[in-house]
């Protein structure tokens, strides 16, 4: 039994080694290999997904080493390396605090190449277990099929939360979730059946509310929770889309009107407070600080659309928030003005640490998702100051964002790759607020970007998976009742 | 002779098929094609059949995807609707071996053939149709009862996830089987009868707490009709048909003595039946208009001119194609008149969140030089398609306008995936030779002339002020003569006769060498009107 083994063992190592081929001669290259997605010197969370990788452009094989401590891992493939979850799980495990080594040689026109090595550090800072995303087309007015789904970020796994298919001819978005708690939901469905579909504790609690009062411009949209759930911040507004004629500019999204609401979800009841409702002044994109007693969001002069939409500029602001009384205080604060700037803001998200608060600045505008030069900055709460994550950003479009819960890590959503389909990138961000090199999220095979035609928006992280009672949450849309918000006017 | 003669029928039929859809219909599979892009990936693969009926989908993708060339797409569907009638003639058959009523097995081919007239009927459900007969035709070569009944209940689970709600035909053609063919009522058959009835009373329910679509749809099957909404009589027609016309064979009685007669009948009232499909089916108008897209599609603005001419136009699509290939032929200016105008929609149609008419709209904002007007028209169709499709069509324009603008990086991930299909490769492999190659796109004639066209300074669309944005569109490259001749006429279609005048002199550079004869037309009626104008 013994000789049988060995000689199976022997056998497999043969056939093992003549399906690799040995780098010999190769030319020295004093450069980084060019892969995609570009993982070179990243820092990683230790659970993580492996980081499957292909030469871009394209070569006859490529052979990858990746080196440990302990282990050693080698690949050779033709189009791209596929690591074995176990043993990318094993090696992240033995190598945490620590970094990788990854040596790459690419064979082309029968000659190898060898690349200079380049590092993956392994962060000691743990990452959620996984992200909330829609994905949708990058389309004008129409959409096709669309949905949210929840992806596992130590594996590949992607499931839908809601997709369109549920009810026919709907559109969802506006996925929110308590502190990345996803006991705590809400999101929208919009379309004949539309909804706001609240969920306050867990599966089987899903409420579907019209969100539209007779104070109110529109539905709410835009939520954030407050940190003791009892809170949402909305934003209303009325929204309308234009399109460009130059080539490098595409989609105009304006506001002709916005206000900012808070909704009490213990007395059905939507908080108006008239500073930030007021006539003069578009106020969007709410959220609450780390502790909940400021509401931060943008606001911006209103004028005339669309003659004026290049003129609008939106200035990072706040309130305090009482959350025991549910009132508001008497002045606004503007934290970076748009007058100083020259420039506008969206997208405020505080780190749940109350230390920063990150944001998009770009041109102009409402919709920092359409402009090439929007980019990620950073706000030091404490000293008032920001900065531009120059380590970050790129020359295209940076858009939303999201903190881990531990705000050691950031994901947010960029047209980096090819200027139109916007990808997850995940970064790590130090105690000093100074970020690494973002990662692109992975993927099992890296041409799944390529071939992908959807959009990933709105990435939220999520610390246990999301739960949604399919069925439930497909009739109640359907039969159309739907619980109504109530108001009440506060000072 | 006669011992052919069941296949002597099925090739007449299939050749009817044939006939019907390569030289009758031909547009009607253009048109079928343009809407989905089949793609020889894993990928592609494990997105199509990842959902209920996800095999058959992925199926009748592949088989539309030779619709491409019409006369292969006859003669696929001519094949497969002989199987069908072959699948239900080998099923009746077996169950009575000597009938007279063999032509009946043709009535469920024939209803398919009526319902494939229809534009939006979709190959899914051929494929769907033949997995289940082909999978009940397996039920009958299976002599023992418990296996038979161990197949029945677990492979129509299976069989539910390969191709829908068809399976219920599955279901009921293995108990007529059971019953009329093995004449088995022991305890395999009836346990085999009550777990195929419940199982497709309620397999789509339970895959309801699974999976996100309507109840309804998971009952009926997804992909057999282009728009998720259709009545049930769509369904019902074809699957009772299927399952009716084994039993007929058996129940009604033989005519032995009356054969010549009987098959008389049948073959008459089949022709019959054949003359209803088509004249309830055939739809000579949507024909002639997918015709005029084609052409369009093809750049063939010759034909269109010359098949307008043997009978001018009248919808808004097919006079928009029209307009089109009059200007770009450099006819507009003196012809446009010679055939029946609509009004602006049938030069300019406006937006419509639909996915045919935006497309033809973006072929003539391409041509005009609105690069980003024509890439959102296209984009749009392609993002209405009701069933979730992607197109060829519209994936190969979006790469040309994303190369016209510069824009290489989009324009390599649509030609990259261009070059996973059958006959969009070619185009891709042509066009990434393209791609940041600023030499050889300015060598292009469409591509370099596009890109002297294309706006340069940012103006917002408006749907309101076209007149406006030709405008700008001809200030900025005035040797465009579409965009000049698309503003007069539209300042014609509308009867703003002030604004013509006023426009009128900008087209001297385009160097005319005869005032065109529309032009004077109006000229002398503004003369007439108002003499000052003179």
């Amino acid at each position: 039994m013994k000789h049988i083994n060995i000689f199976l063992f022997v056998l497999l190592s043969a056939f093992v080694t003549s399906c690799t081929k040995s780098v010999t001669n190769p030319i020295d290259c004093n450069e980084y290999p060019k892969i995609y997605p570009d993982y070179v010197n990243v820092t990683i969370p230790q659970n993580i997904a492996p980081l499957n990788f292909m030469a871009a452009p394209s070569v006859d094989l490529l052979d990858v080493v990746i080196k440990g401590t302990k282990t050693t891992l080698h690949f050779q493939e033709d189009q791209a390396i596929e690591i074995p979850i176990k043993k990318w799980k094993n090696i992240l495990k033995e190598n945490v605090g620590k970094s990788l080594t990854v040596s790459v040689c690419f064979y082309k026109n029968k000659q190898w190449k060898k690349y200079k090595d380049f590092v993956i550090h392994i962060s000691g800072d743990t990452i959620d277990y996984g992200l909330v995303y829609r994905l949708i087309a990058p389309g004008y007015e129409v959409y096709s099929k669309m949905g949210i789904y929840q992806r596992n970020l130590s594996n590949f796994d992607q499931t839908p939360i809601i997709e369109n298919t549920l009810v026919t001819g709907s559109c969802v978005n506006c996925h929110a979730f308590k502190h990345n708690n996803p006991d705590c939901v809400s999101f929208h469905v919009r379309g004949e059946h539309g909804a706001t579909v609240l969920q306050m504790n867990g599966p089987g609690s899903e409420k579907f509310m019209d969100t539209k009062t007779a104070k109110t411009i529109s539905s709410c949209v835009y939520p954030y929770w407050h940190p003791d759930g009892r809170y949402i911040a909305y934003s209303n507004n009325g929204t309308k889309q234009a399109f460009h004629s130059v080539r490098n500019e595409r989609i105009e999204v304006v506001d002709k009107e916005s206000d900012i609401v808070v909704y009490d979800t213990k007395e059905n009841k939507l908080l108006l407070c008239p500073r930030i409702m007021t006539k003069g002044a578009f106020e969007t994109f709410p959220v609450f600080s780390a502790d909940g007693k400021k509401l931060y969001f943008c606001s911006a002069y209103a004028k005339k659309i669309p003659d004026q939409y290049k003129e609008i500029k939106y200035s990072l602001c706040s309130i305090d928030f009482d959350a025991e009384h549910g009132t508001f205080g008497n002045k606004i604060d503007t934290l970076i003005s748009a007058h100083s700037t020259g420039k506008s803001i969206s997208f405020p998200r505080p780190s749940f640490d109350g230390k920063y608060l990150m944001f998009v600045m770009f041109d102009y505008g409402n919709f920092s998702i359409w402009h090439r030069e929007a980019d990620l900055y950073l706000l030091d709460l404490k000293t008032g100051k920001y900065r531009a994550m120059t380590e970050v950003n790129s020359n295209n479009t940076e858009s939303f964002h999201d903190w881990s819960t531990n705000s050691r890590w950031f994901v947010f959503s960029s047209r980096r790759d090819d200027g139109l389909y916007t990808r997850l990138y995940i970064a790590h961000i130090d105690a000093n607020g100074k970020a690494s090199k973002p990662f692109m999220l992975p993927q099992r095979n890296p041409m799944q970007n390529v071939y992908n035609l959807f959009s990933y928006n709105v990435p939220e992280f999520i610390i246990r998976p999301v739960k949604i009672n399919v069925k439930r949450t497909g009739s109640k849309l359907m039969d159309k009742k739907r619980d109504k918000f109530g108001y009440k006017e506060v000072k | 002779m006669k011992q052919y003669i069941n296949q002597i029928f099925s090739l007449v039929f299939g050749l009817a098929v044939f006939t019907f859809f390569a030289f009758f219909y031909q547009y009607h599979l253009y048109y079928q094609e343009q809407y989905q892009l089949f793609l020889f990936t894993g990928d592609y693969f494990t997105q199509m059949s990842y959902h209920i009926g996800g095999l058959a989908a992925y199926l009748g993708s592949f088989l539309t995807q030779f619709f491409y060339y019409p006369k292969l797409g006859a003669i696929i569907i001519a094949i497969l609707l002989v199987i069908i009638q072959e699948l239900i003639l080998f099923l009746s058959t077996m169950m009575k071996r000597q009938s007279y009523w063999t032509l009946l097995t043709f009535i469920p081919s024939i209803i398919y053939w009526n319902m494939l007239c229809d534009e939006n009927t979709m190959m899914t459900g051929v494929a769907g149709l033949i997995i289940t007969l082909l999978a009940a035709s397996l039920y009958m070569l299976i002599e023992n009862g418990w296996t038979r009944m161990v197949y029945l209940i677990a492979f129509a689970p299976l069989l539910y996830v390969m191709v829908g709600g068809v399976y219920v035909v599955f279901i009921f053609l293995s108990i007529v089987i059971e019953y009329f063919y093995f004449e088995n009522a022991s305890t395999s058959a009836i346990i085999g009868t009550v777990g195929g009835v419940l199982i497709a009373v309620f397999l789509p329910y339970v895959c309801s707490f699974f999976v996100q679509a309507p109840l309804n749809r998971l009952y009926w099957g997804f992909d057999w009709y282009r728009f998720p909404i259709v009545g049930i009589g769509f369904y019902l027609s074809i699957w009772v048909s299927v399952v009716l016309v084994p039993i007929l064979f058996v129940v009604i009685p033989d005519m032995k003595k009356h054969a010549f007669f009987c098959t008389t009948a049948q073959f008459v009232g089949v022709v019959l039946l054949i003359v209803f499909a088509l004249y309830n089916g055939y739809n000579k108008q949507k024909e002639e208009i997918m015709n005029y897209d084609f052409l369009i599609r093809s750049k063939q603005w010759d034909k269109v001119i010359q098949k307008a001419q043997k009978k001018s136009p009248n919808t808004p699509m097919s006079v928009a194609d029209l307009n089109l290939a009059l200007a770009k032929t450099g006819q507009m200016s003196d012809h446009m008149f010679d055939f029946f105008q609509r009004d602006p929609q049938g030069l300019l149609p406006d937006f419509q969140r639909d996915f045919t008419l935006p497309l033809v709209t973006s072929e003539i904002y391409y041509q005009l030089g609105f690069v980003n007007t024509a890439q959102r028209y296209a984009f749009e169709a392609m993002e209405a398609t009701p069933d979730y499709q992607k197109s060829g069509r519209v994936l190969r324009r979006l790469a040309e306008t994303n190369l016209i603008n510069g824009e290489y990086k989009v324009a390599y991930k649509y030609l990259k995936i261009l070059q996973k299909s059958l006959f969009y490769r070619k185009f891709a492999n042509r066009t990434m030779a393209l791609l940041w190659n600023e030499k050889a796109i300015n060598a292009d004639p469409e591509y370099a002339w596009l890109r002297k066209c294309r706006p340069q300074k940012d103006f917002l669309f408006s749907e309101a002020e076209k007149d406006m944005m030709l405008g700008t569109l001809f200030v900025h490259n005035r040797k465009n003569r579409m965009a000049f001749e698309y503003l007069m006429a539209y300042y014609l279609l509308t009867g703003n006769m002030q604004q013509f005048a006023k426009c009128f002199p900008l087209g001297k550079s385009i160097g005319y060498d005869h005032v065109p004869y529309t032009y004077q037309q109006a000229l002398k009626y503004l003369g007439k009107q108002m003499p000052q104008s003179k």
